[in-house]
C-alpha cells in the first residue's frame, strides 16, 4: 500500500514518456472526404442589348482536386421563351477557350415572359433555369458638373466632384435592382483615335438604397431597403470625381449606363461581391455564392439596359 | 408601465398567497424549528444541509443562506441534520413553542456516518429537483488541471448533459444549448463572460468558492431568464472566528485567499486574488531577442487577474448583510517599435475583456417561518480591441482605431422563503433588471502631424432595456409517495417603445416506486431576453452581447424531462431522459461579419431559427468513503434550423454530440497522498467544410468583358465531423501537515497519453503537393506542479 504512491508517479512519469515520441507533429490525421460527384456549373448572364452571347459551362470539382474546376465541351445550351420556343442556341462550335461564345447580327433583345435556359452535356445531369427580363429602365437623370466639392483625409486638397441624382421606377409588383455604371469615352491624344469606354469612379453618401458593387465598381440601386424612404426609388444621389475638360488626357464624353437586373441576377452580383470580397475574415460565417440553375452551381441572369448622354 | 401589464396577473398571485396563508394558518398544534446550518469552526453557512425529523419522515434543505425552517407538531422530535462532507448531528428536541436554533457541522466524516446521512433528504431519491448536480469544491480541488489550475467550469464539462466547446475551453453546451443559455450566477449576480486567456480558463477561482451546482432542467419558478441552464457559484462568506490564508503556485498563475473575522462571530471578511505570470516570465527572453536587433522591438503581453472580495456581517439576530465584489480582467497586446535612420514607425495592437460585479444583499427573518433576501446588484462586461500605428518621418501620420463593445445591469430583487408547515415550502419573490447594450462602436482617429483629419465615431447605439419578473413555487408532499413542485414565472421585457411577456409554468414531481427507486419529471418554460452573437467556430471574447429587440423576439423554450433514480449502498445512480424545443434563436447569417463592419446595423447580419435538442443521460455516482467519483454518459442529439441558413434545412448544432463519457475518481491512498483521474470521450465536433469548387463569370465594369472566378462550396453545415475526442488526466497531491498549517504539492499531467485532439481543421498540402484536410491538436501532453499552502 505504501508503494501505490511511488508507483503512481512512476507511472506518470513512464506514460509522459512514451507518448512524448507522438508530440513531433501538430497534425492528427485527414479528414475523409466522400469522392466528389462532379455537377454543372453554367453561368449564362445576358442583357437586351448585348452582342455576344457567353455562356460558361464547367464541372465542379472536389477541394482536393488540384486542377480545380474544368471547362466542359461539347455541350448544348438553349435559351427558350414560353414553351420550348427556342430562341438561341449554342453548340461545341461556339466553344472558344473557356467559355461558348455566341455572336450576334443584332442585339439579344428585349423579351417578354419568362426565359428557360437548358444545358446538356454528355456524362452530366442536365441543369436548367428560368428567368424573365425586367422592363427597360426609365431613367430621369439631373447632372450637376463640379455641383459639390468636399475633403478626404487622403486628399491633400478639396476635391471636386458632380453630382447625379437619378429617378428610377419602383415597380410595386416587381422587385427592382438597378446597376449603374457611369463611363468616360477617351481618345488618343496624338492619334485622336477612340480608345474606348473606360468606367469612372462613383460614391454614394448615406444612402441605404445603393450599394457600392465590390468587384465591377457600380452601384446596385434596390428597392429593398426603401423603409424610410418615402419617395422609393427617386432621388438616387451620387458623386465621381469632376474632370478638367481642357487638360491632357481628358475624356471626351460621359454616360450613363443603368441596368434592370432580375432579382437572381441582383442576389448573384451581391453574394459574388460579398464572396470575393470577402477575404479571410476571422469573424465571419462562411459565405454563399446564390445560385438559380438546378445544379446549384452558377447563374442564369436576364437585364435591360438603358444609356443616358451625359452632356 | 410594468405595473400595467402585470397588473391582472399581479393580482390573481396575490389572492393565491393570500389563500395559501390562510390555508395554512390553520395549522394549529404546531410549532417551528429554524435557524442556520454552519460550519462549526468558520462559521461558514451550509446551504443545502438538510434537517430532518425521523419520527414524522419530514425535513427540509437550507436555502442558499443557510436558512432551515422546518414546522412540525408538538412535542418531541429526534432530528438529524447532514450535509456533505460533515459528521451528522443528531439531537432530540421538545418543541413546545417556536424555537430558534443554529446547528453547528464538524467537518469531516467517515463512512459509517455518511452511510447514515445518506439515510436523510439528501438521498437522490428524495428530492424533487432533478437534473440538477452539486460537486463539492474539495473534491473539485482534487481533480487534475491543466498547468496546475483548478477550473469550475471544466469539471462541470465531466457531468452527463453538460459538453465542452473546443479543446481546453470553458464554454458550458448544456442539453444542446449554446452558452448564451446558460445564466451563471456568482453570489447571485449574473456573469456576462466567464472567459480567462481565450476561454482556456474560468472566471471562478476555486480557492474563493464554497459552492457551486447546476441545473441543467426542471428548472424552479425562482429562475428564468435564460433556456438551457442555471450555474451557481458562491463565494466565502469568510471565517467568523479565526484568521485563514490560503496560497498556491502553479505554472501558470498564483493565488493567495485571505479571510477572518473583522469582529468575532459578527461580521468576516474574505479576499481573493490571482494573476498569471506568463508576461513577467518571458520578460527577460523578450529583452535578449530585441537586444540582438535594437532597431527593431518586439513586446508581446497577455495576463489575466481576478479578486473576490466578500463582507459578512450579523447585524443582529435576524439580519445579516453581505457585500459581495468580483473583477476580473485579461489583456492581451503585442507592441512593435522600428528605426530606420531618422525615420520610425510604431505599431500597438490590443484586446482586453473586463467583467465586474457588486451585490449587496440584505438577509432578514420576519418570523421562524418566513425569510426574506433583499439583493441590489451591478454586473458589467466590457470587451476591447484596437490598434495605432504610428509614421515618423519628415511628416509625423498616427492612425488609430478602437472598437468596444459591452453590457452593464442593474438589477433589484426580493426573494421570501416561507415555511408554513413541513409539507410546504413556498418561495415568492419578484426581480427588475435595467440592461445598457453596447453592441459595438468603432472609434476611428487620424492625425497627420499635429492636425486631426479624422476623428469619429461609427457604429450602432447603445440600447437600453427593462427586464422583470415575478415567481411563486411551492414544494409540498401530496401524499408518501408523491412530491411535487408547482410554480409559475411571469416576466416582461420592455424595449424600443415595445414590450414582450412570457407566462412561464414550472412543474416537478417524485414519486417513489417500489423497491427504493424514485420516478421524476419536469416541465419548464423558459424565455430569453439577452442572446450572444458568436462565431461558432471560435468563441472568441468578441462575441457580443445584444438585447431582444423590436425586430428580435425573444427565444423560448420548452423541456419536459423524465427519470428514475435509486440509492445502492453509497452509490447514487439515475437515468434522465428529455426534449427541449426552442424558438426565438439567434445566429448570424450566412457571410455575416461584425467586427469592423462600419456601415452595417447588427440586425441586418442576424437570423432567428428554431432548434431541438433531446438525449438520455446516466450518472452514477460515489459521494462517500476513501474512493469518490462518477461515470456519466449521455447519448444526444442538438439541431438547429433557419430561414436564411443552410437553405432553409435543418442541420446538426456545432455542438451537437451523439456519445459524451466520463470517468472520474478520487482515491485516498493514505492520510498524506491523494490520486485522482478523469477520462473523457466525445464524439468529434460537427463542423462545415468546402467540399467543391466551380467556375462562373460576371460581366466586368464596363459590360464590354467578363470577370471570371472560382469559388468554393461549402458543404451542408456541419455535415463534417472532427475526429473523437478522448483525453486522460491524472492527478497525485502530497499533503503534509506542519505545526503552523497544511502543506501540499500537486502533480498533475493532462492528456496523459498525449492524444492530439483536434481543435480547427484546414486545407493543406501532402507531401505530393496534393490539397488535403487535415486536423490539428493544440495541447499535447502537459504535466504541472503546484504548490499549496493554508494556515
Amino acid at each position: 500500500m505504501k508503494n501505490i504512491p511511488t508507483l503512481s508517479i512512476a507511472l506518470i512519469v513512464a506514460i509522459s514518456f512514451v507518448s512524448c515520441e507522438r508530440f513531433a507533429d501538430g497534425v492528427v490525421h485527414e479528414v475523409a472526404f466522400p469522392e466528389h460527384s462532379p455537377r454543372l456549373a453554367v453561368t449564362v448572364i445576358s442583357g437586351d442589348t448585348d452582342k455576344q452571347i457567353v455562356a460558361q459551362v464547367t464541372s465542379t470539382a472536389s477541394v482536393l482536386d488540384a486542377a480545380g474546376p474544368q471547362p466542359v465541351a461539347g455541350a448544348v445550351i438553349s435559351l427558350s421563351l414560353g414553351e420550348d420556343a427556342i430562341v438561341y442556341t449554342l453548340g461545341e462550335e461556339d466553344f472558344v477557350d473557356f467559355a461558348y461564345k455566341l455572336n450576334l447580327d443584332d442585339t439579344f433583345g428585349h423579351f417578354d415572359g419568362t426565359m428557360t435556359l437548358n444545358v446538356d452535356a454528355p456524362g452530366f445531369d442536365p441543369v436548367t433555369a428560368t428567368n424573365v427580363m425586367p422592363p427597360i429602365p426609365e431613367v430621369a437623370l439631373t447632372y450637376e458638373y463640379r455641383g459639390d466639392t468636399t475633403n478626404f483625409p487622403w486628399e491633400e486638397e478639396e476635391v471636386i466632384r458632380d453630382i447625379y441624382t437619378l429617378d428610377l421606377v419602383n415597380h410595386a409588383d416587381l422587385d427592382d435592382s438597378y446597376l449603374i455604371n457611369v463611363d468616360a469615352l477617351y481618345i488618343d491624344a496624338f492619334t485622336l483615335d477612340t480608345l474606348g469606354w473606360d468606367q469612372v469612379r462613383m460614391r454614394s453618401q448615406n444612402d441605404q438604397r445603393i450599394t457600392e458593387e465590390s468587384i465591377t465598381g457600380g452601384l446596385i440601386v434596390s428597392d429593398k431597403n426603401t423603409t424610410g424612404w418615402s419617395n422609393g426609388l427617386a432621388d438616387i444621389t451620387f458623386y465621381s470625381k469632376s474632370f478638367e475638360y481642357d487638360k491632357e488626357w481628358s475624356p471626351v464624353a460621359l454616360r450613363l449606363r443603368v441596368q434592370a437586373l432580375s432579382p437572381e441576377l441582383a442576389k448573384f452580383y451581391e453574394s459574388t461581391g460579398d464572396y470575393l470580397s470577402g477575404g479571410f475574415d476571422l469573424f465571419a460565417e462562411p459565405s454563399l455564392i446564390y445560385s438559380n440553375i438546378s445544379s446549384g452551381f452558377g447563374c442564369f441572369g436576364l437585364s435591360s439596359q438603358t444609356i443616358v448622354e451625359i452632356d | 408601465m410594468i405595473f400595467s401589464l402585470f397588473k391582472g396577473m399581479y393580482k390573481r398571485l396575490f389572492f393565491l398567497f393570500l389563500t395559501v396563508q390562510l390555508l395554512f394558518s390553520v395549522t394549529s398544534f404546531a410549532q417551528t424549528l429554524s435557524g442556520h446550518v454552519q460550519d462549526a469552526v468558520s462559521g461558514e453557512q451550509l446551504l443545502g444541509a438538510t434537517v430532518w425529523c425521523e419520527d414524522t419522515k419530514q425535513g427540509v434543505a437550507a436555502n442558499i443562506y443557510g436558512f432551515y425552517s422546518l414546522t412540525l407538531p408538538e412535542g418531541k422530535h429526534n432530528i438529524i441534520v447532514t450535509y456533505i462532507g460533515y459528521t451528522p448531528q443528531r439531537f432530540e428536541i421538545d418543541l413546545s413553542m417556536n424555537i430558534k436554533m443554529d446547528i453547528n457541522l464538524i467537518a469531516g466524516t467517515k463512512l459509517k456516518e455518511a452511510v447514515v446521512s445518506a439515510e436523510s433528504l439528501n438521498k437522490i431519491e428524495e428530492q424533487v429537483q432533478m437534473s440538477k448536480m452539486e460537486i463539492p469544491i474539495d473534491q473539485v480541488k482534487r481533480l487534475p488541471a491543466i498547468g496546475g489550475e483548478v477550473d469550475l467550469l471544466k469539471v462541470l464539462q465531466l457531468l452527463p448533459g453538460v459538453q465542452s466547446g473546443g479543446e481546453g475551453t470553458s464554454g458550458l453546451y448544456v442539453r444542446g444549448g449554446s452558452p448564451d443559455q446558460n445564466l451563471m450566477l456568482l453570489d447571485g449576480v449574473p456573469l456576462y463572460s466567464v472567459n480567462h486567456l481565450f476561454g482556456f480558463f474560468s472566471v471562478f477561482n476555486a480557492d474563493a468558492v464554497k459552492n457551486m451546482s447546476i441545473t441543467k432542467g426542471g428548472f424552479p419558478a425562482r429562475f428564468g431568464g435564460r433556456l438551457s441552464s442555471i450555474l451557481e457559484i458562491y463565494m466565502k462568506d469568510g471565517h467568523m472566528k479565526e484568521y485563514h490564508a490560503d496560497a498556491t503556485v502553479s505554472i501558470i498563475a498564483s493565488k493567495l485567499t485571505v479571510e477572518g473575522p473583522i469582529v468575532e462571530d459578527k461580521a468576516s471578511f474574505m479576499l481573493s486574488a490571482r494573476r498569471t505570470y506568463l508576461d513577467l516570465l518571458i520578460k527577460p527572453l523578450i529583452s535578449q531577442a530585441n537586444s540582438n536587433n535594437p532597431d527593431v522591438t518586439t513586446d508581446p503581453r497577455y495576463y489575466f487577474y481576478d479578486l473576490n472580495g466578500k463582507l459578512n456581517w450579523r447585524i443582529g439576530p435576524k439580519d445579516r448583510l453581505y457585500l459581495s465584489a468580483f473583477k476580473g480582467e485579461d489583456d492581451f497586446g503585442i507592441a512593435s517599435a522600428e528605426n530606420y535612420g531618422i525615420n520610425s514607425s510604431t505599431l500597438d495592437f490590443g484586446l482586453d475583456w473586463k467583467n465586474e460585479i457588486q451585490a449587496l444583499r440584505w438577509n432578514r427573518e420576519w418570523s421562524p417561518r418566513l425569510f426574506s433576501n433583499t439583493t441590489l446588484t451591478r454586473s458589467l462586461y466590457n470587451f476591447n480591441t484596437g490598434i495605432e500605428i504610428t509614421e515618423q518621418s519628415e511628416d509625423t501620420l498616427s492612425m488609430a482605431a478602437l472598437y468596444n463593445s459591452g453590457i452593464e445591469d442593474f438589477s433589484g430583487r426580493i426573494d421570501f422563503d416561507f415555511a408554513p408547515n413541513a409539507r410546504h415550502y413556498i418561495k415568492f419573490g419578484a426581480n427588475w433588471t435595467n440592461h445598457t447594450f453596447s453592441p459595438g462602436a468603432t472609434s476611428l482617429e487620424l492625425n497627420f502631424g499635429d492636425t486631426p483629419a479624422l476623428d469619429t465615431l461609427l457604429g450602432p447605439a447603445d440600447i437600453k432595456s427593462d427586464e422583470a419578473f415575478l415567481y411563486v413555487e411551492d414544494e409540498f408532499e401530496l401524499s408518501e409517495r408523491l412530491k411535487l413542485n408547482l410554480g409559475v414565472h411571469a416576466s416582461i421585457l420592455m424595449v424600443q417603445d415595445t414590450s414582450y411577456n412570457s407566462i412561464q409554468p414550472r412543474a416537478a414531481l417524485n414519486y417513489r416506486l417500489p423497491g427504493g427507486y424514485a420516478f421524476k419529471a419536469s416541465f419548464a418554460r423558459m424565455a430569453q431576453y439577452v442572446n450572444l452573437l458568436t462565431n461558432e467556430g471560435l468563441g472568441l471574447p468578441t462575441d457580443l452581447w445584444v438585447p431582444s429587440t423590436a425586430r428580435i423576439r425573444p427565444q423560448q423554450s420548452w423541456q419536459v424531462a423524465m427519470g428514475v433514480a435509486k440509492t445502492f449502498g453509497d452509490i447514487e445512480v439515475s437515468l434522465e431522459g428529455y426534449y427541449k424545443g426552442m424558438e426565438g434563436l439567434l445566429s448570424y447569417k450566412e457571410g455575416a461579419s461584425f467586427l469592423f463592419s462600419l456601415d452595417t446595423d447588427w440586425e441586418d447580419q442576424v437570423t432567428q431559427g428554431i432548434g431541438n435538442a433531446y438525449g438520455t443521460e446516466l450518472l452514477v455516482q460515489k459521494k462517500y468513503g476513501r474512493t469518490t467519483g462518477w461515470i456519466g454518459y449521455t447519448l444526444s442529439w442538438s439541431n438547429r434550423k433557419f430561414d436564411d441558413i443552410n437553405s432553409g434545412n435543418w442541420y446538426p448544432y456545432t455542438y451537437d454530440r451523439r456519445h459524451d463519457m466520463s470517468f472520474v475518481v478520487t482515491h485516498d491512498f493514505t492520510d498524506k497522498w491523494t490520486g485522482s483521474a478523469v477520462w473523457l470521450y466525445g464524439t468529434g465536433r460537427a463542423l462545415t467544410l468546402s467540399e467543391s469548387s466551380f467556375s462562373a463569370y460576371i460581366p466586368d465594369g464596363t459590360g464590354e468583358g467578363i470577370y471570371t472566378f472560382s469559388a468554393e462550396v461549402p458543404s451542408e453545415k456541419n455535415a463534417f465531423r472532427m475526429s473523437p475526442y478522448h483525453r486522460l488526466d491524472l492527478s497525485l497531491t502530497r499533503t503534509k501537515f506542519l505545526e503552523n498549517g497544511t502543506r501540499h504539492l500537486i502533480f498533475s499531467v493532462y492528456n496523459a497519453y498525449n492524444n492530439l485532439n483536434p481543435f480547427f481543421a484546414q486545407t493543406d498540402e501532402d507531401d505530393n503537393g496534393n490539397p488535403v484536410i487535415r486536423e490539428y491538436g493544440i495541447f499535447p501532453i502537459i504535466p504541472s506542479v503546484a504548490w499549496r499552502f493554508s494556515f
